[in-house]
């Protein structure tokens, strides 16, 4: 087997496809992943101070978590229209690239975003212990954040539905 | 609109009556008490601040929650947390029941400390005890014991010591040790000596790593023996003491919800000290202030009518102090909350609640259609409120989710979501049925997402429009007529046009054309110089960009709901592999149940925090009012109970 016929196995239809669903799941995975730490760290500072307000600290820690989630429909979305799951399709190199690259938007901005939502969400637990009261303030300005990652998600979902 | 008019109150009563008016307000409950007008105003009145009785009051109030929480361990009768809290009348608790409280609060503080010694006395005899238990076969004094000439002590070594080292280094000085036990870690010693020699003994005895026996037994006390049975005795009681004890705490934990209402008294007494202290006193009077809406001034009157106080009622006006109070009919009541989470609206400004709760209703639905998920959180929701009949706040927001479930259910039967894809996956993996048909009444979302999204920003385009409107309402109904032509009409104009384009074109395109022309006219007509008077008209329609990206805002709708839809097929697919068999039915509803609660519990949380996201930032952001403060009457406080 030469080092060319190698590549042409690697990088087949199938596996470009395969290679998007695995980077929308991965970047926007550690996206999410990051973001929930930090407001973990801060949360568990208040926690602290004043476990009963676990409720709230949980509802702004959950938010970063999104991100994880739509680089995890993405990635299923991928593997559903090539047949992993079911019949396998055949897919031309070409068409696999086009499902790589629509798994693209939500693996790149799920990466940045869920970072982004997990630095105002940390930043909202000092709201929380200061003015409990306000904290769903809190949550609105971290759910801006995330404002993008939908916009990402619609369009690689868009883009692997109207395949 | 939908905000109750408020009048300002005040009222003078002598000042012995100052307590029976404040507590009456407080059963009233519809009088919100601001600080009256001092002397700082130079009016004569001195502020009626009490810090003794105040801190009296928290004082006990933190000895009753002290005492709530020792016996709460006694209770035997746990109550659920799903159950609701009694209803008490206030005027039932009488005096002889807030004596009778505090009498149990004492002892049961009391018991509490006594139970805290008993158990430390008890733990120190039983130590005593088991460092006594080695030394019961010895008829000797222990640690000590003195003759006139010599000196023992007694104690242990290690049993790993090299004795013949131990033997030299003592051998100089007159003393000798008798081995009386050994175990596998230690051997028991006593050690007598000349007195003139036993420091020094002691010394070596030390530096060998010699410890002490660590309790005390004379000879008049029978030695350890004699004084471990003394111990045992001791125990003995101090054992029936502390049963004694405990059994007194478990009958006083029968008052323990007492106690809980005591609590609530305290706290209720605490609210209605916090209003005086806002009262103003002279020699001989009190004014009370506040806030009354216009519902229950005849209720007030009434009240002080009886008492025969003066008052005076006088309408706020547009007095931004004065409170808010919502008013709105019974389902958009159920919405208020959200308004309230984002910032009260300023006093006199538009009330949005009501057209917002429609559209929260729709756009909830939409991001949630789930017939499954709307039937499951309407009936946790209905569930919860008939069980645990909250009130206030919490009771709308959980009619509020039931009311939503509703809009999911609805939606859920239009776009074909139950439980996700479950019925079709169940027809494929277990009926083999290929090609299961589609309950969408119009369409399904996952296959056809370009209608969706259609749908999508459709709803936010009229969401959009009704947010200019209400605006220009406001504008007009305030006289600032042209504004509201120039500066609202022309984009409704202007986005009606582009909405008919999509159905009869010419009409449609007419109609933009008129909308731009009213935009590029009105537009600069705040500058005096015709050139820049054109220049912003023209540069006003750059506000497209935003008006634009505020409807795209809206394709979060298609996004959400999308991904609901795929997760909670991912955990169809997931439990319908096995296919049909006993263990894969199995299988299949452990799956079902895990997945499908975590998918709506998140996506419960997506589609509450973006709904209200959308109501905030695109529809409030266009005319909304904010830095109102909520109405805040003086009312019974409680924690444990409710006050009727």
């Amino acid at each position: 087997m030469t080092f060319s016929q190698i590549l042409a196995e690697i990088f087949s239809g199938q596996n470009l496809a395969i290679l998007g669903a695995a980077l929308a799941a991965t970047l926007a995975g550690i996206g999410s992943a990051k973001g929930v730490g930090i407001v973990g760290e801060a949360s568990s500072a208040l926690l602290q101070e004043d476990p009963s307000k676990f409720g709230k600290a949980l509802l702004l820690q959950a938010l970063p978590g999104t991100q994880g989630i739509y680089g995890l429909v993405t990635a299923f979305l991928i593997l559903f229209k090539i047949g992993v799951l079911g019949t396998p399709i055949e897919l031309t190199i070409a068409e696999g690239a086009y499902f790589l690259m629509a798994s693209l938007p939500i693996a790149i901005v799920g990466l940045f975003s869920g970072i982004a939502q997990g630095r105002v969400a940390a930043a909202g637990i000092s709201l929380v212990a200061k003015r409990p009261g306000e904290s769903f303030k809190a949550v609105t300005s971290a759910a801006l954040v995330e404002t993008y990652a939908i916009f990402a998600l619609l369009v690689s979902l868009l883009a692997i539905l109207l395949f | 609109m939908a905000i109750s008019k408020m009048y300002r109150f005040s009222a003078v009563t002598l000042r012995s009556g100052a307590e029976s008016l404040s507590a009456g307000l407080q059963r009233l409950r519809c009088v919100d008490i601001v600080t009256a007008p001092t002397s700082e105003n130079d009016c004569g009145f001195a502020p009626n601040r009490c810090p003794e009785k105040t801190s009296a009051l928290s004082a006990e109030a933190s000895r009753a929650s002290a005492a709530e929480a020792f016996l709460a361990g006694y209770v035997t009768k746990k109550k659920s947390f799903l159950s609701a809290p009694d209803e008490i009348a206030l005027d039932s608790l009488t005096d002889s029941f807030r004596r009778r409280c505090a009498k149990t609060v004492s002892r049961a503080l009391e018991l509490q400390s006594e139970v805290k010694a008993e158990a430390a006395q008890l733990q120190s005899l039983k130590n005593e005890l088991a460092a006594l238990a080695p030394w019961e076969d010895f008829r000797h004094e222990v640690p000590e014991s003195r003759t006139c000439s010599t000196a023992s002590v007694s104690g242990t070594l290690s049993a790993k010591i090299n004795t013949a080292e131990l033997g030299s280094a003592l051998t100089e000085l007159a003393c000798v040790i008798e081995e009386l036990k050994r175990t596998d870690s230690e051997v028991f010693i006593r050690m007598t000596a000349y007195k003139d020699d036993f420091s020094k003994a002691l010394s070596v005895l030390n530096s060998f790593g010699f410890i002490m026996c660590p309790c005390k037994a004379t000879a008049a006390e029978g030695f350890a023996e004699g004084k471990m049975r003394r111990t045992e005795a001791l125990i003995k009681k101090a054992e029936d003491k502390l049963t004694a004890l405990n059994e007194e705490a478990k009958a006083l934990a029968e008052r323990h919800g007492d106690t809980e209402l005591y609590i609530d008294l305290l706290m209720t007494e605490a609210a209605k000290r916090e209003a005086e202290d806002s009262f103003a006193v002279s020699e001989r009077t009190v004014v009370v202030t506040g806030w009354v809406p216009a519902e229950d001034i005849d209720r007030v009157s009434k009240f002080l009518d009886e008492r025969g106080d003066a008052y005076s009622f006088e309408d706020a006006g547009c007095d931004p102090e004065a409170p808010i109070k919502f008013k709105n009919g019974a389902f958009a009541a159920q919405f208020e909350p959200v308004v309230e989470l984002y910032s009260p609206p300023a006093y006199g400004s538009f009330d949005p609640t009501s057209i917002m709760s429609f559209f929260y209703f729709i756009i909830f639905g939409l991001m949630l259609a789930d017939v499954g998920y709307g039937l499951l959180l309407s009936v946790i929701c209905f569930a919860a409120l008939k069980l645990m009949r909250p009130e206030g706040n919490m009771k709308k927001m959980l009619t509020m989710f039931g009311i939503c479930g509703i809009s999911c259910i609805v939606m859920g039967v239009l776009f074909g979501g139950y439980f996700s894809d479950a019925p079709q996956i169940i027809m494929e993996n277990w009926f083999g049925i290929e090609d299961p048909p589609d309950f969408a009444l119009l369409f399904n979302p996952l296959t056809s997402p370009i209608p969706f999204l259609a749908v999508s920003l459709g709803v936010g385009a009229v969401h959009l429009i009704t947010a200019l409107s209400i605006k220009f309402y406001v504008l007009w109904k305030r006289g600032k007529k042209l504004d509201a032509i120039c500066d609202q009409g022309s984009w409704i104009v202007l986005f009606l046009g582009i909405g008919l384009f999509l159905i009869i074109k010419e009409a449609g395109l007419v109609l933009t054309a008129i909308g731009v022309l009213m935009l590029i006219c009105t537009q600069g007509r705040h500058e005096k110089n015709i050139i820049l008077k054109v220049f912003k008209g023209v540069a006003s329609l750059y506000d497209i960009v935003s008006y634009f990206s505020d409807l795209l805002s809206y394709s979060r709708i298609l996004a959400l709901g999308l991904a609901s839809m795929v997760v909670g097929s991912v955990f169809n697919i997931l439990g319908g592999l096995p296919g049909l068999s006993v263990i894969g039915i199995i299988v299949f509803f452990v799956i079902f149940t895990i997945g499908h609660l975590l998918n709506m519990a998140v996506n419960l949380l997506g589609t509450f925090v973006h709904t209200s996201r959308l109501q905030y930032i695109e529809f409030f952001g266009k005319f909304y009012e904010d830095g109102g403060r909520m109405f805040a009457p003086l009312t019974p406080r409680s924690k444990y109970v409710r006050f009727k």
